[in-house]
């Protein structure tokens, strides 16, 4: 038969919708507004006990409780110091190369008032003849733009979301080559450092946009992301996947972020909040070194030290049901954090089901 | 009350904000659900629901100028989902042949009719962005720019999404139209 062409087609799908439209008669508002009115009390007691409740927002997720906000917040500002100290690679790229071995150090300490403190480390040994400050590697040699130097300061620290930041490239004035790093909120330390490398290198600062956050398909993120994300054979409950978020940490694409969002489908049926579980699964291969450190109240909250699938972890377990969990997977140099409202034999369950995929 | 004034209200857990949300999108909104469930019992209460969603996730909206694409997103996905829940697939063919029979159409109206009917399962198999695409497009009737400037993607992305999304309805139609005569001929 014949085909039709663009102008017949186009006409021929707007025939069909016109058609529609005039099949379509809404009911008049005022009577689809009184169903509705009548079921909004109801809904909103339902959705928050009976008490008019505000929504705490963090980046693209809204939490009805304020701990839920806050633990969230401070595994985010973990995750964003991590992926600073995991930067410092990218600054010092030629150091992280003289590297060979990398080790793994976790030490707890109990501070007065039953704070808690736990550091991770995961870095490459330094060798004696790495201590002066390396010549920049030839991967980076395409890099040269020299830009006026721009000071960095994010003054408040709650009007910073998760995930925001930005990139500074310094760029030696002379030889025209660069080393990148990503200072995540106001994490002053990385900028000083960045700044003293720079000054040392008789050169300037450009600071630069890190990419935002995207939203992406787990086939997408699997072929895009510079490593293999691990992805779990195993979820608890209800849990489906809600949402995939990529990030780049650098324009050549050598280091990134992937994030898993896991929640139940109780949420959306607005049955209670305790009935309601979440899961994030934060993951970013390793450059050079890579560092956390984070600090919470003991009360209430359990540490142990576990094994991922032979790798070693910290597992943090709080009284109302909140679980965090990181490790490292060593031979494939991923830091994966885990975090969410959810127990946490499932973390472990879901930890040790991690797979990971393969991008073609 | 504006666009940023209903938000602002919504955030604030403003009931009369919902409502002035509600007099504003409720037939563009309406108008979505039925597209996809084609039953109006349905389409009211999927209209229903992505207010009461817009309700409960209004923080979630970062750019107030969206809402009426995020509340037709919404009304589209809940009436999908009320459909797959009450586990009755609607299609459009079904539908159609309740509401009237072709027999005693002349035979260039069945023509025209079987070319609609394969045009409404042709969209209905796109993937859901480019449905939305053609429902701005052909039901709003709104210019390229314009849709761009509402969901917030380029407006190349538009036009190459609208062009794939009729290339696919396009050899639909083919594939379709040519087995529906090849059985009438047999």
């Amino acid at each position: 038969m014949a085909g039709y062409d663009e102008k017949q087609l186009d006409k021929l799908i707007s025939r069909t919708y016109k058609k529609i439209k005039e099949e379509v008669e809404p009911a008049p508002v005022h009577e689809i507004w009184a169903k509705l009115e009548r079921r909004l009390p109801e809904y909103v007691e339902k959705e928050t006990g009976g008490v008019s409740q505000k929504l705490f927002r963090f980046g693209k997720f809204s939490f009805r409780k304020r701990w839920q906000f806050m633990l969230t917040r401070i595994a985010a500002a973990l995750f964003g110091f991590a992926v600073l100290t995991g930067a410092f690679a990218v600054v010092f790229p030629a150091q992280a190369k003289n590297m060979s071995n990398y080790f793994l150090n976790i030490v707890e300490i109990t501070l007065p008032d039953n704070i808690k403190n736990i550091q991770m480390s995961f870095i490459p040994e330094l060798r004696e003849d790495a201590k002066v400050p390396p010549p920049p590697t030839e991967d980076l040699m395409q890099e040269g733009e020299i830009s006026k130097k721009t000071a960095m300061h994010s003054k408040d620290v709650d009007n910073v979301d998760a995930g925001a930041g930005v990139s500074l490239r310094a760029a030696p004035a002379e030889d025209a080559n660069s080393s990148e790093m990503t200072v995540f909120n106001n994490d002053m330390l990385g900028v000083t450092a960045l700044e003293k490398y720079a000054e040392s290198q008789g050169t300037a600062c450009e600071e630069l946009p890190v990419p935002e956050e995207e939203k992406v398909s787990l086939q997408e993120v699997i072929k895009r992301a510079p490593f293999k994300i691990k992805v779990p054979g195993y979820l608890p409950g209800e849990l489906v996947l809600e949402e995939v978020l990529f990030r780049s940490l650098n324009p050549e694409n050598t280091t990134a972020e992937v994030i898993l969002y896991y929640s139940s489908s109780s949420k959306e049926e607005g049955s209670k909040e305790e009935d309601y579980e979440f899961l994030r699964i934060r993951q970013q291969n390793v450059i050079g070194g890579y560092a956390l450190s984070t600090g919470f109240s003991g009360d209430g909250a359990e540490t142990c030290d576990v094994e991922i699938n032979g790798d070693k972890g910290k597992l943090i377990s709080f009284d109302y049901g909140f679980t965090t969990l990181f490790w490292v997977d060593e031979s494939n140099r991923i830091v994966i954090n885990m975090d969410g409202k959810i127990a946490s034999e499932e973390v472990l369950k879901v930890a040790n089901s991690m797979e990971p995929q393969a991008g073609d | 009350m504006n666009v940023q004034e209903i938000v602002k209200g919504l955030k604030n857990r403003n009931t009369k904000a919902l409502k002035s949300a509600f007099e504003l999108y409720y037939r563009p909104v309406y108008y979505a659900a039925y597209f996809v469930t084609r039953e109006p019992a349905i389409a009211e209460d999927a209209v229903q629901e992505a207010f009461l969603t817009l309700w409960e996730k209004v923080n979630q909206l970062e750019d107030a100028s969206k809402i009426e694409s995020w509340l037709v997103r919404v009304a589209s996905n809940k009436a999908r989902d009320m459909i797959r829940k009450k586990a009755r697939e609607v299609t459009y063919s079904e539908i159609d042949k309740t509401l009237k029979t072709n027999d005693d159409l002349p035979e260039p109206l069945v023509v025209k009719e079987e070319e609609e009917e394969a045009v409404r399962k042709a969209i209905k198999s796109l993937p859901e962005d480019m449905q939305q695409l053609f429902f701005f497009r052909y039901f709003k009737e709104m210019t390229m720019q314009e849709i761009s400037v509402t969901l917030g993607i380029p407006e190349g992305t538009v036009k190459s999404k609208l062009f794939r999304g009729r290339e696919a309805v396009k050899k639909y139609l083919e594939r379709e139209l040519s087995i529906d005569r090849h059985k009438s001929r047999s």
